[in-house]
């Protein structure tokens, strides 16, 4: 019952949010580039309830644009994450042997750096941009995602009614498709779920750091050092990409804690 | 004046009655056996008198352990109770002990909690205790944490861990049931011993009436919560009263029984949710009456025998 | 040899093929630089003598295998070759900066543990409104971006109340208290999310201890609450703590690189960040080298605490 309040809680903001990302066209009241020299720092008002920028930008329209960027980025790494470590946790869980210990002990050195740190390096040796921030994040991610569905596997492949069909003659994929996918999947979602949230926070931080996504592509994480740059004189420039990115993490928090309740019982998320 | 003296108790969880209307007074030095089948409320006795019971439950009617109510207390002046006049005795040695401390440490801080002695002199006394439940070598296997000791010897460092500041009153729930059969004649041959030597009283909970015919002065019968016979342990299980008790004995597998010849108790234990009115016993009941309906009173039938039933209230009446 | 030694000596072993795998990447991390390394590292700088120089001094005219042996006996003898920007050694400069990424990080993972544990117990007790507190407490502190959360310290501390320097830094050697100002924001920053997270982790494993059969024995030995919560409920709660303690280490010291960047503070993380915009590669590879290292160590001593607290790995087998 708790649990499912809280992601109906989460999924009810993170539609909103979602949604005025992709209606930032429509929602936006001002152009998110649109440079008014005579607005430079000017607080929240009527026309800018966000207040503008260093140059005269609306606040809460690059918010909104921002928002859809960053959102993206976390959608993509997480769907990226998600796949490539499915297919792996499937193939070390199923089959064992050679292939899960080369599979899974890979996977463990990327565990081996501080998240961030493996991120920076990989991005240290491309250069920065949208897509090499989402491949940066889907690594971190990919090993997670590959332990909770080798586990899974693992555990649904002892089952006697897995034997089972593997002794009517099922194949190898028809079992992993009617059997196993099924069972790993709802793990694997909820995770799915929390690490979105996070995913945020680390576009943000790597967008800040001059080592993500880059100018004119607007992103929260470059709006916070925008708003870096001008903190003394405009508090606004700063605080609200920041609340949107902790709304966008809280939501996706909430969401994850209450699909765990519905879609991993046994808590192997967590 | 008795030890302890159980008034009219009721439990319920919710809509789920525990235990209902059960009165039971323990002397000093007394064995009583508490038996029924699981889910009876033997535990929930047990626990109500320690006064443990979760925050859900509701408790209606007085317990009294010699002049102090224990209903009436606070949660911080039964505490102070608990481990020094009344200890209790847990089903399961494997998880009732802190794995995380050693044997030792568990007996002094047993004895520490109410007693205002010395680490060393605690540390002394619970090699004591260990010894006397029986554990060989005690000095040096007080110092090791419960998963080296099996599970007979664990129950040893339970009960010495009860024993800690000598209670007047030992509550046993199921002590020797986890237990191989060898382990538990030792286990139950030690509780015995503690009245012998000690004094304590002991509330024995236990659905095994061999258990309970071996040390018991005198057996209470529970059924759905409800107390249905109590009496002298030779008289209640050699001569039932009551038609569950005598179903109870009587499914009791013995020697002298030709092999598949089980007696079974027709009908299932009721939903204490949803429980009969009268007696709780009387949908299986044999015998039953349409008076069955209505709740009957315990009634003596003897020396030190009471039942509670609509036949033997008729049969006085008679 | 006891169940306990072997398991440690094993966790033990096992970092070791981790920390070379670790070295391989960060080796890799100049050669896998599309085009030429060398001359994206000396962009403006880069004459033909210079370039032939550093060609020489990382060994790229041998075979990888050599370059990464020569390499690794190189770092294992403290020397991580040279930042070819200020022409000084990187190991040199990864020593004056260590000691205050150390200090910023273990500051704050002691801060955010004793807070954290603190409300984790409290949240796993007491009343319904205590632990939703409890619960919304650590998810505010989950979500915040910690670096955004120091912008804010920055502006209330520094800006509005003027109590402390928004940036910058003295040795400790020089001045505790100016140290301790300087660092009291970062620390707070990186703090916050540690407590938040180490609450979260606490009050899991004690809800899941309280509700353990001993614990209930303990309440019928009459043994105060305050004792079976503090020393026997935490105790027995204490080894995946102290694993999530091991863990978080990494998130400090990602959260480091933008938390000294932010506030100013001359630590490893910080380097690593310049050494990136300017593409100075050996500092890179020296600055990961170190945090990687560093945060392999913890975590292993973590696993090995938390090994040692599970009265579990006395008797497994």
């Amino acid at each position: 019952m708790r649990g499912s309040r809280k992601a109906l809680a989460g999924a009810a903001i993170l539609a909103l949010l979602a949604l005025a990302g992709l209606l930032a066209p429509l929602l936006a009241p001002h152009s998110p580039e649109s440079i008014d020299s005579s607005r430079v720092l000017v607080g929240p008002d009527v026309s800018h309830p966000f207040g503008s920028d260093a140059l005269g930008r609306d606040v809460l329209s690059r918010v909104l644009y921002a928002f859809r960027t960053s959102l993206g980025v976390a959608l993509g790494s997480v769907s990226l994450a998600l796949v490539i470590g499915t297919l792996l946790g499937l193939i070390a869980g199923y089959f064992r042997g050679l292939a899960d210990t080369l599979i899974m002990r890979a996977l463990d050195m990327l565990l081996a750096l501080p998240a961030l740190l493996l991120a920076i390096s990989l991005i240290a040796i491309t250069g920065p941009g949208v897509w090499i921030v989402i491949v940066a994040i889907a690594l971190i991610y990919l090993p997670i995602f590959a332990r909770i569905v080798r586990a899974a596997v693992v555990r649904v492949a002892a089952e006697p009614y897995v034997e089972g069909a593997r002794a009517r003659g099922a194949s190898h994929l028809a079992v992993l498709r009617g059997h196993v996918l099924p069972n790993a999947f709802g793990p694997a979602l909820v995770q799915a779920s929390v690490l979105a949230g996070f995913a945020f926070q680390i576009e943000a931080a790597l967008s800040f750091l001059g080592l993500g996504v880059r100018p004119p592509t607007p992103s929260l994480g470059l709006m916070l050092y925008d708003g870096y740059q001008v903190l003394q004189q405009a508090w606004w420039a700063d605080v609200f990409p920041g609340i949107a990115i902790a709304l966008a993490v809280i939501s996706f928090l909430l969401l994850g804690d209450g699909l765990r309740a519905r879609l991993d019982p046994r808590g192997i998320a967590s | 004046m008795s030890l302890l003296a159980i008034e009219r108790l009721s439990v319920s969880f919710g809509t789920v009655s525990a235990l209902r209307d059960v009165s039971l007074a323990i002397e000093p030095g007394e064995i009583v056996g508490v038996a029924g089948e699981s889910g009876c409320g033997k535990s929930t006795l047990g626990l109500a008198v320690m006064g443990l019971l979760p925050p859900t439950a509701r408790v209606e009617g007085r317990i009294a352990l010699g002049e102090q109510s224990l209903t009436e207390l606070r949660e911080s002046e039964l505490r102070r109770l608990r481990g020094r006049q009344m200890a209790l005795i847990v089903q399961d040695p494997m998880t009732a002990l802190d794995p995380c401390f050693s044997i030792g440490s568990q007996v002094v801080d047993a004895i520490r909690a109410h007693a205002d002695v010395s680490r060393r002199e605690a540390s002394r006394k619970a090699i004591e205790l260990l010894s006397e439940v029986g554990i060989p070598d005690a000095a040096r296997r007080a110092r090791e944490i419960p998963a080296r000791f099996s599970g007979g010897m664990r129950q040893r460092a339970v009960i010495a861990c009860a024993l800690a500041n000598d209670p007047e009153l030992l509550i046993a729930d199921e002590p020797t049931t986890a237990l191989d059969v060898t382990i538990q004649a030792q286990v139950l041959a030690l509780i015995d011993g503690l009245r012998e030597r000690r004094g304590t009283a002991i509330m024995l909970i236990s659905h095994d009436l061999g258990v309970l015919s071996q040390v018991c002065d005198r057996v209470a019968i529970l059924y759905a919560g409800q107390l249905v016979e109590l009496g002298a342990a030779s008289q209640v299980l050699e001569a039932p009263r009551h038609p569950y008790t005598q179903a109870l004995v009587s499914a009791v597998p013995t020697s002298d029984h030709a092999p598949g010849t089980l007696t079974t108790i027709g009908g299932r234990v009721p939903d204490l949710a949803d429980a009969p009115p009268g007696c709780r016993f009387s949908e299986r009941c044999p015998v039953a009456l349409p008076l069955c309906s209505e709740v009957p009173r315990m009634l003596p039938v003897g020396d030190e025998h009471e039942v509670a039933c609509w036949h033997v209230e008729q049969g006085v009446a008679r | 040899m006891s169940p306990r030694l072997r398991s440690a000596l094993l966790r033990i072993a096992v970092a070791v093929p981790t920390l070379l795998a670790m070295s391989v990447f960060v080796f890799a991390l100049i050669r896998l630089v599309p085009g030429d390394p060398v001359r994206t590292m000396l962009g403006f700088r880069a004459t033909p003598e210079n370039v032939a120089t550093v060609r020489a001094s990382l060994g790229l005219d041998h075979s990888l295998a050599t370059q990464y042996t020569d390499w690794l006996r190189n770092a294992l003898h403290g020397d991580l070759g040279e930042d070819f920007i200020s022409r000084t050694p990187v190991a040199s400069q990864l020593r004056e900066r260590l000691p205050v990424t150390l200090e910023l990080t273990l500051l704050a993972m002691t801060l955010g543990t004793l807070v954290g544990v603190i409300l984790g117990v409290a949240s796993s007790q007491g009343k319904r409104a205590t632990r939703a507190a409890g619960e919304a407490v650590s998810l505010t502190g989950i979500s915040m971006p910690d670096f955004w959360l120091g912008t804010l310290l920055i502006l209330l501390f520094a800006g509005t109340w003027q109590l402390l320097p928004p940036s910058g830094w003295v040795d400790f050697a020089d001045d505790p208290v100016e140290n301790l100002r300087y660092l009291a924001l970062p620390v707070l920053t990186l703090a916050v999310g540690e407590a938040a997270y180490i609450l979260r982790t606490t009050r899991g494993a004690m809800l899941e201890t309280l509700s353990a059969p001993f614990i209930q024995y303990h309440r019928a030995k009459g043994i105060a609450p305050r004792r079976i919560v503090y020393r026997h409920a935490l105790r027995s709660a204490a080894p995946p703590i102290v694993t999530a303690i091991g863990i978080q280490f990494g998130v400090l010291l990602g959260g480091a690189i933008i938390v000294e960047t932010v506030f100013g503070l001359p630590g490893v993380g910080k380097l690593v960040v310049t050494a990136i915009n300017q593409r100075n590669y050996t500092v890179v590879q020296g600055a990961v080298l170190v945090i990687a290292a560093l945060f392999i160590a913890i975590n292993l001593l973590a696993d090995l605490a938390s090994t040692w607290l599970d009265p579990r790995s006395e008797t497994a087998s």
